[in-house]
């Protein structure tokens, strides 16, 4: 035998054949692909979440022993699709569906009343950079910080909202960089004060606040239509900073914080979510809060892949990793988000009163809100310009915002003041003079 | 805000033009051109274990991403996957002897004689598996994967000098081992090809002739 016999004869031994069955178009390519995307999406290239596995069946798996509930709804709607291998947006929609059904069944949420506010907490992870202004050395700019906070959000049903947060854990990614974020003169990344004000303040949606959520459709096609074309009526969905898919609307309803959401609300959301393409079923997943759930990915908008994991038995938001939210960015404790690694709701939102928010919070807690819907065709320019001319008089550090109705061209607008004794009649006079408004409302803090 | 600054991101729609600098256009090239090469290695790395074939090459490409910075430019870039896969596969089959115990089986394996003097996929898997993890790498990057013995040596990060000499020496036992059981149409299940402690000593003989 020659080298050659020895050669071929190995060569006719190869595991893998002459020719490979498996290309870059097969579906073992796509199912790699997609691991190996939804794990690359923003802020992994630091701190990359756990690989998922899989098993025999591309993204059907089930990974997870002992996670007897999620497997057992997961198995149960894999058993109802008439074969094994099907896309997996197939089986996305299938558990999707059978999450809605659970979702419907929720005993639905306390309505608010004037003075009680809705209280959710969550835990984020999120990946920070010094935000700098002029020259940054080489260290600067290579400085980051995955920044761990446990955070507490009050909200009322006036578009206020509360913040209390709590840094947990700061990791830079070298000790240089460190010394960099310190020597720049930025702040490190640390718990700030308590902080109060008014969601919605910007009408393109950014900023922070509940997202109120009581005109949307529960009817799933005219949800998903909303969520597709971004005519939701909330402006963080329809007018964001940057461009959402409607998986990555979704998401952002999900995360929340929400007013006037109804259990019918979260079913038609998850039956609009399985009619979206692209949304792939990754199994069991475990949080980082050690709760385990259903694991869907999808296509957040601008290269941005969301993965989301629900809770089997209620279909509500466990964890979102990587998603695209604006809501919540302006409130943590750093000014240079680069991106959000997870976000686990942390609990059920519970409903308080105005005395169980915490005594931090004192000064900073509205007083007392004046509330009215501007006539049509008032530009929010001239409102703009009103309160310019009269907020000044207000005493109490008074503020304002404005956010969109369902009606074209009409704005829901506030005042908040936080005077210890607040004149809400005067401001209520400044309102009807003004000729802009109709529909005065107002509250006491 | 650097959200959109400083961070390599991987698009997630194939709408971008897979060429140029772009870190993300860059990644999907590289695995579409690469994917054939590096999932044939893993799956003959870890043969007959299926089951981390997946895993090990979603982790090569992970890995490709993070240091997309390094990545050196095509050709060479397929021979840094290659590279890359080796260490993930040591890593995978480390601490596990699933593969010695398969080999095991097979060699148990009572050969079912076809009348042919030729080897058979046993023999030659058999006689593989007892050459040494070094030479047994060099032969089937060479023979398996069809690298050259330079990129062979760029994989391995040694001298070519030194791929020669193992795939020499390769050939030589797989020669001398497959005769055997060739001659011997049972072999395989008499011992023809070596067991490991006695493959030891004989290429400990060899290697000092």
């Amino acid at each position: 035998m020659i080298a050659d016999d020895i050669d071929n004869l190995v060569k006719r031994a190869d595991p893998v054949g002459p020719t490979s069955l498996v290309g870059p178009d097969s579906p073992e390519a796509d199912g790699i692909w997609e691991r190996v995307l939804a794990a690359t999406s923003p802020g992994a290239g630091v701190l990359p979440l756990p690989r998922p596995r899989s098993g025999q069946a591309r993204r059907l798996t089930l990974p997870a022993l002992g996670v007897g509930v999620v497997a057992a709804v997961v198995i149960l709607v894999l058993q109802l699709l008439p074969t094994p291998v099907l896309p997996a947006s197939s089986a996305s929609a299938a558990v999707l569906r059978h999450l809605a059904e659970r979702a419907a069944a929720v005993e639905p949420a306390a309505m608010l009343n004037g003075d009680q506010w809705l209280q959710s907490e969550f835990r984020v992870s999120y990946l920070a950079a010094p935000s700098h202004e002029g020259p940054e050395s080489a260290a600067l700019q290579a400085a980051r910080a995955v920044v761990e906070v446990d955070a507490e959000v009050w909200a009322n049903d006036l578009s206020q909202y509360c913040v209390r947060q709590v840094v947990t854990s700061v990791a830079y990614n070298s000790p240089a960089s460190r010394q960099a974020w310190l020597s720049s003169g930025i702040g490190l990344p640390s718990t700030p004060q308590p902080e109060c004000g008014s969601g919605s303040l910007r009408a393109d949606g950014q900023g922070i606040g509940t997202l109120d959520v009581a005109r949307l459709p529960t009817d799933p096609v005219a949800l998903a239509k909303a969520l597709e074309t971004g005519t939701t009526g909330i402006a963080a969905l329809d007018k964001p900073p940057r461009s959402l898919t409607p998986f990555g609307r979704a998401v952002m309803l999900l995360v929340g914080p929400t007013l006037g959401a109804t259990p019918a609300l979260w079913s038609a959301l998850l039956r609009a979510m399985a009619t979206m393409p692209g949304v792939a079923l990754l199994g069991a997943e475990t949080t980082h809060s050690g709760a385990t759930g259903v694991a869907l990915a999808g296509a957040a908008g601008q290269g941005h892949r969301t993965t989301i994991i629900l809770s089997p038995s209620t279909g509500a938001l466990l964890e979102a990793r990587k998603p695209v939210v604006f809501q919540l960015l302006a409130t943590l404790p750093t000014t240079g988000v680069v991106a959000i690694q997870w976000l686990d709701a942390a609990g059920i939102p519970q409903v308080v009163d105005s005395g169980m928010l915490p005594s931090s919070l004192a000064g900073q807690v509205p007083t007392g809100i004046v509330s009215a819907v501007t006539k049509p065709g008032v530009p929010l320019s001239r409102w703009d310009a009103w309160l310019r001319s009269v907020l000044p008089e207000l005493p109490g550090n008074a503020s304002a915002g404005a956010g969109i109705t369902g009606t074209p061209g009409v704005y829901s607008v506030s005042v908040i003041t936080h005077a210890p004794d607040p004149d809400l009649a005067l401001i209520m006079r400044l309102f009807r003079g003004s000729g802009l408004v109709h529909g005065i409302r107002s509250a006491l803090g | 805000m650097r959200a959109d600054g400083g961070e390599h991101w991987i698009s997630g729609s194939d709408s971008s033009h897979d060429s140029g600098d772009d870190p993300s256009s860059r990644f999907r090239t590289l695995y579409r051109s690469t994917f054939n090469d590096i999932h044939a290695y893993a799956i003959r790395a870890l043969s007959p274990d299926q089951s981390e074939i997946d895993d090990v090459v979603a982790e090569v490409y992970l890995v490709a991403w993070r240091r997309i910075d390094e990545l050196p430019r095509s050709p060479q870039d397929r021979l840094w996957l290659f590279g890359v896969a080796r260490n993930v596969v040591r890593n995978t089959k480390r601490g596990t002897n699933r593969r010695l115990l398969l080999v095991h089986r097979i060699h148990r394996q009572p050969r079912v004689p076809d009348g042919s003097s030729e080897p058979t996929d046993v023999d030659v898997t058999a006689a593989l598996a007892r050459l040494s993890p070094n030479e047994r790498e060099v032969m089937q990057l060479v023979v398996w994967d069809e690298l050259s013995v330079a990129e062979t040596a760029e994989v391995l990060r040694c001298s070519v000098n030194v791929v020669q000499v193992r795939l020499h020496r390769a050939r030589r036992r797989l020669k001398r081992w497959l005769r055997a059981a060739s001659w011997d149409p049972d072999g395989v299940a008499a011992g023809a090809v070596p067991t490991g402690e006695v493959a030891a000593r004989e290429m400990e003989a060899e290697d000092r002739q």
